[in-house]
Formats: C-alpha cells, structure tokens, sequence
C-alpha cells in the first residue's frame, strides 16, 4: 500500500474534484466514467487502458438514472478504482491482462459511492434547514454560504469513500490475486462481459421497431470495420 | 435537494430597491424543490418574471405545480435518450481515437445541456404568466424515441467491433443475446451483472479466452 500512496492519493483528489461537477455544480459531464477513467489512466500512466475502463463503466452504468428522488449507482469511484487497481498493479497483473481483475475487484466502490452520496444528501436535508434559520434572522449571506459549503462537502466525502474503497479494494485484490495466482487469467470473458450487458441495457424497450433493422445493419457494418475489411 | 441551489441562484433576484435583501420572498423559495437540473432553467425563468412584476402567489404555485411534470419530462429526455444517445457516439468516436471520444462526448453533452438551458430560461421568462402553453408544445417525447431509435444501430455498430476484435465472435453474440434477454425479461444491471459475471468464471476455468479489442481502428 505504502508504495502506491501518491497513486491513492492522485484517485482521491481528481474523484474529489471531480464529485463537485456530479453535484449540481456545472454537471459538464466530467464526472462521466468515460472522462473520470481517461484522465485518470492518463495521469497514471495508463491511457489506452483508462480510456477502455472508462468505456466498460460508460456502458454498463448508462442506464442508471436519478429519475425522480431516486439515488441511482454512479460510477465514478467504480471507475476510478480500477484505474488506480490497474496502474498499481495490485490487480495481480499489469497492462492489458490487468483490465479484467481490475473491473472486477473495483465493482463494490460502486456500492459504496452511492452510501456516501445517500449520506451526503441527509447531510445536505440539513443545510436546507440551516439555511432557513439564517434566513430568518436576516443573514442572507451566510445562508447562501451554507449551499457553497454542502457543495464542497459533497467533495470531502466523496474523498473520504474514495480512500476508503481505495485502500480496501487495493488490498483485498492483493490477497485475492496472491492467494489464487491463476484466478486473474479466468477474469478474461468477464473482462468483457460488462460489455454485453451495458450494451443491451441501451437498447431500446421491447418495441423497438426500426430499432432491430437499425440494430442488424449496425453489427454488420461493426463486424466488417472490426475484421478491417471497413477500415 | 435541489432547494438550496434555487435559493442561491434566485436570491440576488430577491432584493428591493434599497438593496437589500426580500426576506419575505426568500422565505417562498428556501422550501423542497426538486426537479430535472436543465429543466430547472424554465422554472427559473417563470419565478424570476413573477416575482418581478409583483406576483408571489403565482410564483409559488408555478413551481409547486411544474417541478415534477419537468421532472419527468427531462428525465426521459436528457437521462434516458439524449445521454446515452451522446454518450455513445462518443464510444464509437473513441475507437478511432480514444481523445477524440472524450471530446466528442465533452462538446456535444455541454452543447446541448447549455444552450437547452439558456432557451429554457428565455421561455421561461416569455411566458411566465401561461407557462403550461410552452410545455404543452414541446416535443420532448417525440425526440426522445428519435434519439432511441438512433442508439440501436450504433450499439449494434459496436458490438460488431468488439465481436470481430475478442476472436470469439459467437460467445461475444451469445453473452449478448443472454443479457439482452433478461433485461426484457425485467431483471435488473445488478442481477445481470451476477449471472454473466458467473458465467463468465466457468468460461476461463474451462479455458475460454478473449481477447480485450481496445486498439483504435487505424
């Protein structure tokens, strides 16, 4: 652990910074997977395979939406830990080979970034009543102070999840991997298996119509580009 | 939720000519508010020209009334059909050139979120005192199929990449057509995940590879 701490230590500031652009402060889409884990992996050391990250957790995840005052999982820490399991190497491979152990052992920060997110919404529950009070004894300043401080506190817990999923997530993929030498080498389908699922949680409903023709023609055009008959 | 944030944008809206601030109309607005965050923009619009031209009550009762229909609305729209929609043309983009992806997806999410924002504002604003006749004339629905209707054929273009790239291309169609049908089946991500995951697992035990086609085109 001690030898990756300036690894952990870039994941948390970058998710940090990143988590005030997910809390209604822009919302520039930075705090997208795809963006998070490229920025990362670039920093890291690891672009080719940040910016894969990025794209599995795009997808698998692109479907969870905050539809009403539902608290969908995000999958920004998720995808930030992979890269920092990647670039670390604590995924028991390194390069390529490390994709699959290093998607597999960082899906639980998902979990967890949404039990901090919950915890930062009380939280913020909180500020509104805070506010009010200020409010009525004329402090509007402090008040509207209250709102930028809930933003940044949303910064600090997420930095707070982010070491904690990071220093456990690190070492439980560190045992695992020492314990059971081969069990990265299994990883290899699963690696991709977020893939399938992400891609079918994109299609459309059961009617989807012109869907299916458009669908067809794509997976042929897709296959002649990806034997390079295409391109 | 979003309350604090309408109080802090609203608030220097909020003073009287002295300059200071309205208590009283701050009051109306450090209350629950929760809405679709671009849609938040129209209601912003409605609030500010209300309260400007004397009309509190009608301000409260707009906001009350329209957070949730926006809600809805722009959570079909943005959530469920314009993001995904973005967000993978710009996967596709990515394969060509992993930074082109990135930006393609920065540019076009930022265009469409700013200047929705900014029409939604000025709408706002013009039609504050009928603000049900702008919403009963957008077609949010409508673009929201067109944008579905466009995410299949580009999913099918990249499954055929990643098919044709893994060397396994009929395991590649298969796990799909598994995880396809149980997502119409009503089965959750999360459930989904488990199974493949665990079908995954036996496939390496028994020897079966793939391989991660993550190289651009060219």
């Amino acid at each position: 652990m001690t030898g990756n701490i300036p690894q952990v230590a870039a994941t948390v500031f970058l998710g940090s910074i990143l988590t005030l652009d997910r809390m209604a402060f822009g919302q520039f889409c930075l705090s997208r997977p795809f963006f998070a884990a490229s920025l990362l992996g670039w920093v890291l050391g690891c672009p080719s395979e940040g910016v894969f990250i990025g794209i599995i957790y795009e997808l698998l995840f692109l479907r969870s939406i905050p539809a009403g005052s539902f608290i969908p999982l995000h999958p920004l820490h998720g995808s930030l830990i992979a890269v920092l399991l990647l670039a670390s190497g604590s995924a028991g491979n390194t390069g390529w080979s490390a994709v699959p152990p290093a998607l597999f052992f960082s899906l639980p920060a998902v979990w967890v970034d949404r039990s901090f997110e919950v915890f930062w919404r009380r939280s913020n529950e909180r500020s509104l009543l805070k506010a009010t009070a200020l409010v009525r004894m004329g402090n509007v300043r402090f008040a509207r102070g209250v709102h930028v401080g809930s933003i940044f506190k949303a910064s600090l817990f997420s930095a707070g999840a982010l070491l904690l999923s990071g220093i456990v997530l690190t070492a439980l993929s560190r045992f695992t991997t020492g314990q059971f030498p081969s069990a990265a080498a299994y990883l290899s389908v699963a690696g991709l298996a977020p893939f399938f699922i992400g891609l079918a949680g994109v299609m459309p409903g059961r009617k989807f119509g012109f869907g299916r023709i458009g669908f067809i023609s794509g997976l042929l055009l897709g296959a002649l580009a990806g034997s390079g008959i295409l391109f | 939720m979003q309350g604090l944030g309408f109080f802090f944008v609203i608030s220097p809206w909020l003073r009287k000519q002295d300059g200071e601030y309205d208590i009283k109309a701050l009051k109306r607005h450090l209350v629950y508010f929760n809405t679709h965050p671009f849609m938040a923009s129209y209601l912003l619009g409605v609030v500010a020209k209300l309260e400007r031209d004397g009309e509190p009550k009608a301000a409260v009762r707009a906001k009350e009334s329209l957070m949730g229909p926006m809600g809805a609305s722009g959570d079909g729209l943005f959530w469920a059909s314009l993001g995904p929609l973005i967000a993978i043309l710009s996967l596709c983009t990515a394969l060509i050139s992993p930074l082109a992806g990135v930006l393609t997806l920065i540019l076009l999410h930022n265009a469409m979120q700013i200047s929705v924002r900014w029409k939604l504002f000025n709408r706002g604003w013009e039609n504050a005192h009928d603000p049900l006749t702008y919403i009963g004339e957008r077609q949010d629905r409508k673009v929201a199929v067109q944008a579905q209707e466009v995410i299949a054929p580009v999913s099918g273009f990249l499954l055929g990449i990643v098919a044709m790239r893994s060397g396994t291309p009929g395991t590649v169609l298969l796990l799909f057509a598994l995880s396809l049908l149980l997502f119409l089946k009503g089965w959750n991500s999360s459930r989904i995940l488990l199974v493949i995951l665990m079908i995954s697992l036996i496939m390496g035990w028994l020897g079966i590879r793939m391989e991660i086609p993550w190289f651009p085109l060219r």
